[in-house]
């Protein structure tokens, strides 16, 4: 089997579990349950009450149609409004209540619950209540009316009788089944309680579900562009990771330059200012890598952001620099171990043949070692990347932070959460396959 | 830097050499004094611990002497001020485990030296690399890597590698001491092939024949010192020193 059908095997697994755990902790999309109520008035008129409230999580089928059960699920979306009821499309004027206001928040992922707020309560205030206006259609006495903020394309339908209290509203985000319970109050005809709620059933179209992961694929990445969170922290995860990445091979190499020179040199050099000054360089290197690997990289980058970088605010030259800092401290212990495990005589042969030491690292020694620690440095890096994710809190927009922008708006945390796993996944068999790569190459020049 | 006067016939003169490790507790080499003759070939045995590695490894200041002097060409290499690098160009070495580079092919190894530090262009180098392999019977490796050789093969290649710089010096520290003993000859017969050139060797070994048929001189040293120095003949035949003839005794 070669590498290209094991990684696609790899890679369909991943998407299969995906899938998988999708569809088992598949979202709690709540069905609107309109619970209507047949009475028979003393005049002989027959009143419907429909109440929607917000049902628990049904155990639905796809296409269910049970007329018998008293259980029938139709879709809401793309219907025409059934004759005796009208599609609000405007605001209507401010409502006469003075006390109060009713609401129905829905919710993206498709449930729908009624909030009943003072009217004092502005949209602008909504979110400090956890709602956002967009979500919000305003109900009031029967009458149903979009948002001034409301999608125009929430469909909501209002019985033209005034007396009669019953609206439907479908969800924009899932098409959303309306379930009708019909109970018949006391003295009523249930025969005609039943008739009258199924005249109002019948002129809703029956449809199809819509696939749910469509449906929620639409909501977080299609919706808005919503993709756009993910491409740009993608972006911005890279560029933290490269550059952070860079500066802590720079660092790295000269700390483990300086630290590795004294280590061998240090019981074989002439006493003066250059041993005083290796020595004093060693103390300082030891001290950045006790303090580097001794404290938290999430708590070094709140102190570069907060103290370092507090006048500037800058999180993403921030968030670099610590990042940079902190690798640079595994790196150097990475390319110093490398070093060191290289056969002194190696050293002995260069230098025996009249290379300087520092002809001698480069030629010599740096290229045995180089291949030697290319694992351990991939694993660095790939460490590092998924180090910063935690970006987000200095206010970086990197991929993990996209996601959760997402998922701020949508409330739908499943796939904005698997597709931020994903990405970084198939970034880190990436350079994993990358580094395979090199090393295989390096590897051939040695046998 | 200071140029001494010194015998023009000696290519290097040791002089009260002192070595010490862990801050002065093990004395490796108890002051030695000697001189190699140019185109010399000097042998230095004894007892394992007698510091003969040691003084051979100060003789290009692989180890640095904590006192004397080494003298190469007139030149004190031990004061700090002089670039030993440059005369280490001309001291070539070869080692017990032959320190071969091996992520580099033969010819590599041959010629990365004289190329950096010769100023040679890599058709000269490769060149001369390829007639000393001829000399040592090695031409058709030139492209192998060296962990396709054999122990011989390799130090074969350790030898003609030093040769590339055009030493003036050769040391060899227990060149045969890590082969397997079907492999002593062929380096051998390289290095008397080398001694009868006229190459100056300074070699410590431990193959008494090889002394005794190659050697000028042989030193015998113990604890640090030189105990006796003479021809092959006179310290294998006729040993002044108990020492001396307590070590031949086991060896022979």
């Amino acid at each position: 089997m070669n590498k290209y059908a094991k990684i696609g095997i790899a890679l369909l697994t991943v998407c299969a579990v995906i899938l998988a755990g999708y569809f088992l902790l598949f979202h709690n999309a709540d069905v609107l349950v309109i619970d209507s109520k047949a009475v028979t008035e003393s005049d002989g008129t027959v009143t419907v009450e429909t109440k929607a409230v917000r049902g628990a999580k049904p155990s639905w089928l796809i296409g269910r149609f049970t007329e018998n059960s008293g259980e029938q699920y139709y879709k809401l979306a793309d219907v025409t409004a059934p004759s005796g009821f009208k599609t609000v499309k405007d605001a209507p004027e401010a409502d006469d209540d003075p006390l109060t206001t009713q609401f129905a928040y829905v919710s993206k992922d498709g449930s729908f619950t009624f909030l009943i707020l003072p009217e004092s309560v502005t949209a602008e205030e909504l979110p400090g209540l956890g709602y956002t206006a967009e979500q919000l259609v305003y109900i009031s006495d029967g009458t149903a009316r979009g948002n001034a903020k409301a999608k125009a394309d929430i469909p909501v339908w209002r019985r033209e009788n005034d007396d009669i209290t019953s609206f439907m509203i479908a969800s924009p985000y899932v098409n959303a089944f309306i379930r009708m319970d019909m109970t018949c109050a006391e003295g009523c005809d249930e025969t005609q309680a039943a008739a009258a709620a199924f005249s109002m059933a019948e002129r809703i179209v029956p449809g199809k579900q819509l696939n749910p992961f469509v449906a929620d694929f639409k909501l977080n990445f299609i919706d808005d562009s919503r993709w756009m969170y993910l491409l740009d922290g993608l972006g911005m995860t890279l560029l933290i990771t490269l550059l952070s990445g860079l500066m802590g091979v720079i660092i790295g190499a000269f700390v483990a330059a300086v630290r590795s020179t004294w280590q061998k040199n240090n019981e074989n050099m002439h006493p003066g200012a250059g041993k005083t000054l290796l020595k004093i360089g060693d103390k300082i290197c030891s001290v950045y890598l006790t303090v580097i690997r001794g404290t938290p990289v999430m708590v070094q980058l709140l102190i570069m952001y907060l103290i370092i970088f507090a006048s500037s605010s800058n999180g993403t030259v921030a968030a670099i620099l610590a990042f940079g800092i902190n690798s640079g401290a595994y790196v150097a212990e990475i390319i110093r171990g490398g070093i060191m495990s290289i056969d002194n005589g190696q050293f002995e042969a260069g230098r025996s043949l009249g290379f300087n030491y520092v002809q001698t690292m480069l030629f010599i020694i740096l290229p045995q070692v180089f291949k030697n620690i290319l694992p351990a440095l991939a694993n660095e890096f790939i460490a590092l990347l998924k180090e910063t994710s935690v970006s987000g809190y200095v206010a970086v927009r990197d991929l993990n932070k996209g996601g959760e922008i997402i998922r701020s708006v949508t409330y739908a945390p499943f796939l904005p959460l698997l597709a931020v796993a994903g990405i970084y996944l198939a970034l880190v068999m990436f350079f994993t396959w990358l580094v395979g790569k090199l090393e295989r190459r390096l590897r051939s020049s040695d046998h | 830097m200071t140029t001494e006067k010194m015998n023009p016939d000696y290519i290097i003169s040791v002089k009260d050499l002192q070595k010490t490790f862990n801050h002065g507790q093990l004395k490796a080499l108890n002051g030695v004094t000697a001189d190699i003759r140019k185109g010399e070939v000097v042998v230095i045995i004894g007892p394992s611990g007698s510091g003969k590695s040691t003084f051979l490894r100060c003789l290009n200041l692989l180890e640095l002497p904590t006192g004397g002097r080494v003298l190469f060409e007139g030149t004190d290499i031990t004061d700090p001020s002089v670039n030993i690098n440059l005369h280490r160009q001309k001291m070539g070495m070869v080692f017990q485990h032959f320190n071969l580079f091996p992520n580099m092919t033969i010819l590599k190894n041959m010629t990365l030296a004289p190329v950096k530090l010769l100023g040679k262009t890599r058709e000269e180098a490769e060149e001369k690399a390829r007639n000393l392999l001829k000399r040592v019977n090695l031409a058709d490796r030139a492209d192998a890597y060296p962990n396709q050789l054999s122990g011989g093969q390799k130090q074969r290649i350790a030898i003609v590698r030093a040769l590339c710089m055009e030493p003036e010096v050769m040391l060899f520290d227990e060149p045969t001491s890590a082969l397997d003993p079907e492999m002593v000859g062929e380096v051998l017969d390289v290095m008397k092939q080398l001694a009868r050139s006229g190459m100056t060797m300074v070699c410590v070994t431990h193959e008494m024949g090889f002394a005794r048929e190659v050697a000028d001189r042989v030193l015998f040293m113990d604890e640090g010192k030189i105990v006796e120095e003479g021809t092959p003949a006179e310290i294998f035949t006729a040993p002044q020193q108990p020492r001396t003839r307590d070590f031949l005794n086991k060896v022979l």
